[in-house]
């Protein structure tokens, strides 16, 4: 192995199972240190893997990077950031680590295959605007005909009330319980259950994801103290801010962590440090306004069925709703009451007919509306209606995004759906466009009902074949393989570890494909060799064999066995002060995957302990497992 | 409330807490003070004796019965509230033994291996002790080429012809005993703080200065607090407090400055942790030059072994993980264990310090007596043993 020694000021660097690469924070990071005469190097990405930080007394940390061809470098950094994706799990209950429940990531993996049985429900952990997105979007795909959201954690839903609503239209629901346990009934069949004040329900599912939030934190940890090596963990999915805002909050973030190396590190010319001043006035002025969370979320009140006349009225006389119907033509409604402020709508009209202002209000300029119905194919949420008619009439016609297959036809009738999904008259389908990224249909809605139905009932799912085998036939060529000597028919080319979830042979050890080998849990004996699982793909006569005991685990650490309550019991006896103390003690996230699994559960157990984590950082070497050819 | 206590211990780890035990036992009050944010931080403590013979004029004798388990045993149980065990190979292998609380800190009884390449002055140095191994009476049996790799932690027979093993030669040397260090001073700490109260045991905290009348400290939060000692101040020497220590000296009392200067040599150790495919032999510490090798575990040994290899490797470049280090790590891994691939867990650097005196360096500032006790790192065996001296002499 041959091994390049450099020297560097500023280190970025990408920590395991982070996805995109660079993130905007570390592309303005890097802009601001290199113009102050910093070095800087990014490292991550394809072909380049970072193995590793090794803190050093004197200062700064050594970085351990393999190239592409094997080569190590060993880079002397005088400040380190290590980017890390968000990764949450629930606290643990019984039978959480098993191939039932799966993170966010990995699900979006398995349906981008299209091939995983969604049917007949798939209960997603979490309340949070990602988690209702996903919701909505196995609904809309027809993957899934029921999601059940489960908010464990919170006291009310997490997300924005725009994606509830879309959620919930799709025919979503929301359960506030906490998950007990989880056992397998069939290959393709998952049983949890979720204790809520009423007791224990029982949901059959056909797969658990684990979306979150489960703890508040985002941003970045410096640790230890005073030392520039710094841990930061994507904003990009902070749970009430949308993706536009989250990528502005870590470009601030940037420019304030870039201050401290600027001056802790370099010597910059007095031109640089009064604009750099200024912009790190602007960050730290804008910081402090999006750090401030955003009021709590504006929720629909129903009086029975209807909207309630509280509700009614807000609607009513909010500024992004038409305050007249035009008896001709369309008309928008941004009925964006919350104040998300993501401006995607703004930016997408062409008339300027949409505003939102500085406190993320939302406001309609009826006159300049020309009824493009650009905003309704713009907003992620699917927030937007168009009106036509007069209110004194006996119909209006609406326009709303709708994407489940099959599209009804026009002059059809289909049921109109309150914002909660329940149906409340039936409609004419007047006209379709589907022209543009989202298809649109006009409906005809009785008057009265104009403020109430946001959406159209889909035609019910043709009955899924319960059967997975028959359930995949048709979908790509299927090759026969040996599993333990088994002779077992998948499709050929996809991931060993995708392969084994179709079949219902998936390990526990498989749930989180990381793709590049970065959590190393995944490995399986290919043709006698020694591979993982998720960087392998499937050919005919492969012989692969794997150890078969892996059973479905209720411990907080998995890898190494270790349960919430050894953990109490540590707390409780040795009494340390912070996480770095608890985790020599424990051993906990010293297993095979790094805290890649039980990190988040674990600093929430700490929390509940009365130990403060919020400023640890791992910087045990390596992060990952690596192996030496 | 003022606060006065008879000694005050300043340091981490688990010197100060045996010292702090001892003191209690003893019945005089004592306060621990801890400049780290908290507890075992430093992880300066071995679990065994790493046995780097650095002249052929070390007393062997002297140095292997020290270290035998059942001094390793006696050394460790008198300021140890609870139980530990002590396991024996033949024990572990009937399953039967007075052994109860599997929890407990464990003492392994381990052969050593030394082993060195046909020529070179390793297998000089080798030689040499074998000799006076055999003298002492200790046994050694010399073993070469494939059975002597055999033996060998993590040795794998893959292609075992071609590797040509023959020019290899080494010793199965005497059995010595081994710790778990985390269980054993996790345990004491809980005991200590039981008795002392967590408002004597405190960690992050800053000292300020000291006086004829005390020691006057920072937590990170609230105001300065002084403290009265009627005794002593102990500093438990650890490389943290090393530039503090060498500044109080040099301040008062330059000619200890000297003694301590001349005191101590540093030693960088590497700590890798490897994973095995196969379970491997937990009953052998391997001695390959300057690589130590062992499989690595808590408590009793599974009858398999551990699949946990732990390599000390000593640093002869003061830089830490560079090419030599992968180099020496590859030439041990493939030639010589034969694996065709390793997996890296983990790796520590670690700065051993080699004390030549282990008396208390003294002083005495405006009345407050003031000794900083070396040799605070190390087997953890020596540690308790040296804490016992010096507490007896204070």
């Amino acid at each position: 192995m041959k091994m390049r020694d450099g020297q560097i000021d500023v280190a970025l660097l990408a920590g395991p199972r982070l996805g995109r690469w660079p993130t905007q924070g570390v592309r303005v990071l890097s802009r601001h240190c290199s113009d102050a005469g910093l070095r800087v190097g990014w490292y991550g990405g394809p072909g380049m893997n970072v193995r590793g930080v090794l803190p050093l007394d004197a200062g700064g940390a050594l970085v351990m990077v393999e190239d592409v061809q094997g080569r190590l470098h060993r880079i002397r950094a005088k400040a380190v950031v290590k980017v890390s994706p968000e990764l949450e799990f629930p606290m643990p209950f019984e039978g959480w680590y098993s191939p039932g429940l799966i993170p966010e990531s990995t699900a979006r993996k398995l349906m981008a295959q299209g091939s995983l049985n969604w049917q007949p429900v798939v209960v997603i952990l979490g309340t949070g605007t990602r988690a209702l997105r996903l919701g909505s979007e196995l609904m809309e795909s027809r993957l899934a005909s029921r999601v059940v959201c489960v908010e464990s954690v919170f006291s009310e839903v997490q997300g924005w009330e725009v994606e509830r609503r879309r959620f919930e239209i799709r025919g979503g629901k929301i359960l506030f319980g906490t998950p007990v346990v989880l056992a397998q009934k069939s290959p393709s069949l998952w049983s949890i259950r979720i204790r809520d004040d009423h007791g224990v329900r029982v949901l059959d599912a056909a797969r658990v994801i684990s979306v979150g939030p489960f703890v508040e934190d985002s941003g970045y940890r410096e640790y230890p103290a005073g030392s520039l090596l710094v841990e930061w963990e994507n904003s990009e999915s902070d749970r009430l801010r949308d993706d536009a805002e989250t990528v502005l909050l870590d470009e601030h973030r940037a420019v304030v962590l870039a201050s401290r190396f600027i001056k802790g590190l370099a010597d910059p010319s007095p031109r640089f440090k009064s604009e750099f001043e200024r912009v790190l006035w602007s960050s730290k002025q804008k910081l402090k306004e999006m750090e401030s969370l955003p009021a709590r979320r504006h929720q629909w009140a129903y009086e029975g069925k209807w909207l309630s006349t509280s509700s009614r009225e807000t609607l009513r006389t909010f500024e992004g709703v038409p305050s007249k119907l035009k008896p001709e033509g369309m008309m928008a409604s941004i009925e964006c009451v919350e104040p998300i402020g993501c401006k995607i709508c703004e930016k997408s009209c062409p008339a300027n007919a949409i505003k939102i202002d500085r406190e993320k209000k939302t406001f309609l300029i009826e006159d300049r509306c020309t009824g493009c119905g650009f905003c309704l194919q713009a907003c992620p949420s699917g927030v937007p209606v168009m009106i036509e008619g007069e209110a004194k009439g006996s119909y209006v016609n609406l326009v709303f995004p709708f994407s489940e297959k099959p599209f009804p036809k026009k002059g059809e009738r289909a049921g109109l759906l309150s914002r909660r999904g329940e149906v409340l008259a039936q409609g004419r389908i007047m006209d379709q466009f589907l022209d543009g990224p989202v298809p649109l249909f006009k409906v005809e809605v009785p008057s009265h009902l104009a403020w109430e139905v946001r959406g159209v009932q889909p035609s019910p799912l043709e009955a899924s074949a319960e059967n997975s085998e028959e359930f995949y036939q048709e979908r790509g060529t299927r090759v026969e393989v040996q599993i333990h000597g088994e002779t077992r028919r998948v499709r050929e080319g996809q991931l060993v570890s995708v392969a084994l979830f179709e079949i219902g042979m998936a390990r526990p050890n498989d749930i989180l494909m990381c793709g590049d080998g970065s959590c190393g849990l995944c490995q399986i004996e290919v043709d006698g060799q020694k591979k993982f699982a998720c960087e392998t793909t499937i050919h005919q006569g492969m012989d692969l064999r794997f150890t078969r005991d892996h059973p479905a685990s209720s411990e907080l650490c998995p890898c190494a066995g270790i349960t919430v309550r050894d953990i109490e019991e540590k707390i409780a006896s040795v009494k340390p002060d912070t996480l770095e103390a608890l985790s020599q003690v424990s051993g906990v996230c010293q297993g095979k995957c790094h805290g890649l699994l039980c990190r988040q559960s674990w600093i929430s157990v700490c929390r509940s302990g009365g130990i403060e984590g919020g400023r640890f950082n791992d910087w045990r070497f390596p992060w990952v497992d690596w192996v030496i050819k | 409330m003022k606060l006065r206590v008879d000694y005050l211990l300043i340091g981490t780890g688990a010197a100060p807490l045996l010292a702090a035990q001892k003191l209690t036992a003893r019945g005089d009050s004592v306060m621990i003070l801890n400049p780290d944010s908290d507890f075992f931080l430093e992880n300066s403590e071995l679990s065994l004796d790493l046995l780097s013979f650095e002249s052929n004029t070390t007393d062997l004798s002297r140095r292997f019965a020290n270290n035998f388990p059942e001094q390793v045993y006696r050394d460790l149980i008198p300021e140890f509230p609870g139980a530990v065990e002590i396991a024996r190979e033949e024990d572990l292998r009937r399953s039967a033994g007075p052994y109860q609380v599997a929890e407990a800190p464990w003492i392994r009884s381990r052969h050593r291996l030394w082993v060195a390449p046909e020529r070179g002055v390793a297998r000089d140095r080798l030689e040499v002790l074998y000799l006076r191994a055999l003298d002492l009476g200790l046994k050694p049996q010399w073993l070469e080429g494939l059975p002597l790799a055999k033996r060998f932690p993590g040795f794998s027979f893959r292609d075992v012809e071609s590797r040509n093993l023959d020019g290899w030669v080494g010793f199965v040397g005497p059995r010595l005993g081994d710790i778990d260090v985390s269980r054993y001073r996790t345990g004491l700490l809980e005991f200590v703080r039981e008795r002392l109260g967590r408002e004597n045991v405190m960690t992050g905290v800053h000292l300020l200065n000291a006086d004829q009348k005390g020691v006057r400290f920072q937590k990170s939060e609230g105001l300065p607090k002084n403290i009265e000692v009627g005794r002593a101040v102990l500093f438990f020497w650890t490389p943290k407090l090393d530039r503090m220590l060498r500044q109080n000296l040099e301040r008062h009392f330059p000619r200890g400055l000297k003694a301590y200067q001349e005191s101590a040599s540093l030693q960088r150790w590497e700590e890798w942790d490897l994973l095995s495919r196969d379970p491997v032999n937990p009953f052998l510490v391997a001695h390959l030059e300057r690589v130590r090798i062992w499989a690595h575990g808590e408590g009793p040994p599974p009858a398999a072994g551990w699949n946990q290899i732990k390599v000390m490797m000593r640093e002869k470049s003061d830089t830490w993980v560079d090419q030599e280090s992968f180099d020496e790590l590859s030439r041990l891994v493939f030639q010589f264990m034969g694996w065709d691939r390793f997996t890296v867990r983990k790796m520590t650097p670690r700065a051993l310090y080699r004390w030549n005196g282990m008396t208390p360096i003294e002083y005495e500032t405006g009345g407050l007596r003031t000794l900083i006790i070396p040799s605070c790192d190390g087997p953890l065996h020596w540690i308790a043993g040296q804490v016992r001296k010096t507490i007896d002499g204070v």
